[in-house]
């Protein structure tokens, strides 16, 4: 575990070491994105529409959404853009390489939790968005969340190794993932049609989706946690078969 | 180089790299056209979130779930616009460029450094996919709300685009051109500016406060890529307030980004780049 | 310490220039600590570092000319200056009769630099399309580039390799199709920043009598840097040593050798245990009978060193052996590093 520790240490000092305005600059758009999309909800829902959410319960769902964007939608640097160098590097290293790039990930999210999430949770009063769980329960929901974002992550990772590093194409579906089938943007409940009642089945469902609806307290938590288990444990073994399938072919990638 | 010299060269290398994408889509045509399509189904999503929503509230900040179609549609266009004329060799994401220490392989090249931005990132072929997707959905909307499309409309149509690029352009040029001064931090700062571009520019604006709307129009300029360009097109602004904004925009925004990037690129012949990562280099 | 001998050096127009240049950088600095790295996050540690100071030299058109010197010396530095990278805090710098701060562009078409750790092939693209694209890029007639294109395919040996796709060639053909397309266009000053890194021995032995030959039919003025002596003797004739941003020798590889003093090794193969003593000699190593001393040819002749080991009985066997050039260098970087 020292050794694990060492890598997140390590991440975090790297992460820091560019000095506070550029790092800010990052954040500075995290802020862009979610100050209009509060607005946009205070609009919405001011204008009279009938819906299954409330106001308060919309923007606690966003903000939320953007304090944990990294947990709620995991992306680990084996799946980046660097993946070559960073596999290679992982298995030089004395340490199992899918807790190793978990490490860095860990390492990579605690700047922003630091020094972007905390200052924003306490400043949520002041925007008028409640940001206490509705129950205890979001806790193991995110917890299953990181896990099969992990999980997905690799395998994610592994099918862009063995597609000869078309990280585009891995950056495309992802994309696809985090800002309609995972829900951690638009609550399934809010979708028309009933097109949320499919996509909260599949595993993206039960990633960010599943935790913000019982942080908000608009879903029931414990289908949401049964759907998450069985992701988790179908999709983890999978995960670790594919990768030793794969771990050969990222050896060898580029040459 | 003369302006005759200087446009020669323009379209000898707008062809060599059309040449070279269509090389490159036949000698790999299973990863283009996954490629293709996953770019497709990436943006796609990020716009259908908003349309279901549209099409859930029978609208949303005061368009109505066809004008709101049309300005996603609009979106696509601009996604597709940038796929083909800057994405190839992160010539849009140029922090990454510029924060991986591969300046030089620029200012090795016997060619201007405009021109070569202008050229290298062209990738007609294999980044063409959400150009159609946009358009045709921008079809569609217009057939929904019978919207009256003529010659004139279409040249307005092009010529907000050419705008809209330009300030998304200058907006990521901007923002890069910290990576001159901190190359690590700001390595991927570009693709914080497009990720925010792509999906807040979905959003339309209306029933936002004056004071976020204002901000969202000129500090950050992501209403005028999309949104303002749609009501003008839509006819829901007045045209020539919508031009004026657009055209002056987009000049003070492309003043702002070429001096900076060129205070970043002589900073950068000062201090040059104690930094270099090979991956990502024309790959 | 400084010495310059050019007997042997070409003259004629001057390639490139170099007077009194300065270059500094500044370097962070963070001790690693966790209120260091905060300390750091408001105010950056920084420290100046001299890449060159006060560096005068000229290289003239046709010469070879080996630029060396320990880690951090300011090679690359010097090459980027000449290429007009980076620009010069004092000083001025001439290259082919142009500014390369004012002139980068109508440089570069006579300058090919390669850079041995990087590579300027597309990633995706089969060795010949890059070719291509540097045909188009610095615009080379195509008569030109076809007959540059075949004499260097075959001079090379690279024929094999002109359609296999770049990110799939090993390091040695990698080189090799990289100095190919830096030469495409026939420049007439050649920049190389370790050309030979991480080559196979045949593959260097190739890339140096390439190179040789290059700049000796064509005259095409050559710098290169590397940091295997040998590699750069077997090439150049002039080595211009540069150390903590000061240029502390510039002449022939010869008069280095005679300027670090002329180590020279004999080693004996004698019948009986005991080692004999030579004046002016140190023992350096024993391996049974066989015992080896390092003489200071500057100090002692070799007539009269061969003269005591002449007094000694029971000699089977003598080997006499100029210190190679690693040694030399070596000696250099550590006589540096204690001043």
């Amino acid at each position: 575990m020292k050794r694990y520790i060492a890598t997140i240490k390590l991440t975090v000092k790297e992460k820091l070491s560019g000095g506070l305005l550029a790092l800010y600059a990052s954040y500075a758009f995290r802020l862009f994105y979610l100050v209009p999309l509060l607005y946009l909800w205070r609009g919405l829902f001011q204008s009279g529409v009938v819906s299954e959410m409330t106001l308060p319960q919309m923007l606690s769902y966003t903000y939320i959404s953007a304090l944990l964007t990294e947990q709620l939608n995991v992306r680990t640097p084996m799946s980046g853009w660097l993946s070559g160098d960073g596999f290679i590097n992982a298995c030089k290293r004395p340490t199992h390489i899918l807790a190793d790039f978990t490490a860095q990930t860990v390492g990579g999210w605690l700047q922003t939790l630091l020094l972007f999430s905390l200052p924003l949770a306490l400043a949520a009063p002041l925007l008028g968005v409640p940001i206490l769980p509705k129950t205890i329960w979001f806790l193991p929901s995110l917890l299953l969340c990181v896990s099969l974002g992990f999980a997905i992550d690799f395998i994610f990772a592994c099918f862009i190794l063995r597609l000869k590093n078309a990280t585009w194409l891995a950056y495309s579906i992802r994309m696809a993932v985090t800002y309609l089938f995972s829900g951690s943007l638009i609550p399934f409940a809010l979708l028309p049609w009933g097109i949320g009642n499919w996509l909260r089945l599949s595993p993206f469902g039960s990633l960010a989706g599943a935790p913000l609806a019982i942080f908000t307290g608009i879903e029931a938590p414990l289908p949401l946690l049964a759907a998450q288990l069985f992701w988790n444990l179908a999709i983890w073994p999978l995960t670790i078969l594919y990768f030793n399938k794969s771990r050969e072919r990222m050896v060898s990638h580029g040459g | 180089m003369g302006a005759k010299d200087f446009f020669r060269r323009l379209f000898r290398l707008y062809w060599l790299y059309a040449k070279m994408d269509a090389a490159w889509i036949m000698r790999d045509t299973k990863y283009c056209l996954i490629g293709i399509l996953a770019d497709f189904i990436g943006n796609l999503s990020v716009l259908s979130g908003v349309f279901l929503m549209a099409e859930r509230f029978g609208g949303v900040g005061g368009m109505n779930s066809d004008e709101v179609l049309f300005m996603l549609g609009y979106n696509a266009v601009t996604t597709g616009l940038f796929l083909i004329f800057v994405n190839g060799n992160n010539i849009g994401n140029i922090s990454r460029i510029i924060g991986r220490g591969q300046m030089d392989h620029k200012l090795i090249q016997p060619l201007p450094l405009r021109l070569q931005l202008l050229t290298e990132g062209f990738m007609p072929i294999s980044g063409s996919g959400q150009l159609w997707a946009g358009l045709a959905v921008c079809g569609v909307a217009l057939w929904r709300l019978q919207y009256p499309v003529t010659v004139g409309w279409i040249m307005l149509f092009i010529l907000s685009h050419i705008l809209s690029k330009i300030i998304l352009l200058s907006m990521m040029y901007f923002a890069s051109s910290l990576a001159f001064w901190f190359p690590v931090a700001a390595e991927e700062i570009s693709t914080d500016v497009l990720d925010v571009q792509w999906h807040l520019s979905s959003y339309p604006l209306g029933q936002m406060p004056m004071v976020l709307k204002i901000a969202l129009n000129t500090v950050v300029p992501i209403g005028l890529t999309v949104w303002l360009p749609s009501l003008v097109l839509l006819g829901k602004q007045r045209l020539d307030f919508g031009l004026a904004i657009l055209l002056i925009a987009a000049g003070v925004a492309a003043f702002c980004a070429t001096t900076l990037f060129k205070k970043g690129l002589k900073h950068y012949e000062k201090i040059g780049s104690q930094r270099y990562k090979d991956w990502g280099h024309r790959r | 310490m400084k010495k310059l001998d050019r007997r042997d050096i070409k003259t004629g127009d001057i390639a490139v220039s170099f007077h009194g240049v300065t270059k500094t950088f500044e370097q962070w600095q963070r001790s690693g600590g966790i209120k260091n790295t905060l300390q750091n996050l408001i105010r950056p540690q920084k420290k100046t570092i001299a890449a060159l100071d006060d560096v005068s030299f000229t290289i003239n058109r046709g010469e070879f000319t080996a630029y060396a010197g320990p880690n951090g010396a300011g090679k690359s530095t010097t090459i980027k200056l000449i290429c007009g990278m980076l620009l010069p805090l004092q000083g001025e710098i001439s290259v082919l009769g142009m500014s390369p701060a004012k002139n980068r562009i109508a440089l570069m078409k006579k300058v090919g630099v390669m850079f041995g750790n990087r590579t300027e092939l597309w990633w995706d693209h089969p060795v010949l399309q890059s070719f291509e694209w540097k045909r188009e890029v610095w615009d080379i007639p195509k008569e030109q580039y076809k007959r540059t294109l075949d004499r260097l395919v075959e001079l090379l040996d690279i024929q094999d390799i002109l359609h296999t796709f770049a990110r799939e060639l090993s390091l040695g053909q990698r080189m090799k199709a990289d100095l190919t397309m830096t030469l495409l266009h026939a420049p007439e000053l050649i920049l190389l920043d370790e050309p030979t890194i991480g080559l196979d021995v045949l593959a260097k032995r190739q890339m140096i009598s390439f190179l040789k030959e290059l700049n000796q039919e064509k005259e095409t003025t050559i710098l290169v840097t590397s940091h295997d002596m040998d590699d750069l003797e077997q090439m150049a004739r002039r080595i211009i040593m540069v150390e903590s941003g000061h240029v502390a020798f510039d002449g022939s590889f010869s008069s280095l050798r005679a300027v670090t003093g002329s180590k020279c090794k004999i080693s004996l193969e004698l019948l009986t245990d005991a080692s004999p003593e030579f004046e002016g000699a140190a023992l350096l190593s024993r391996e049974g009978r066989r015992f080896e001393y390092e003489f200071d040819m500057g100090r002692t002749s070799m007539s009269a060193v061969l003269s005591q080991i002449g007094a000694v009985e029971g000699v089977m066997n003598v080997e006499i052996k100029k210190a190679p050039i690693e040694d030399v260098i070596a000696g250099l970087y550590v006589e540096w590093k204690k001043q």
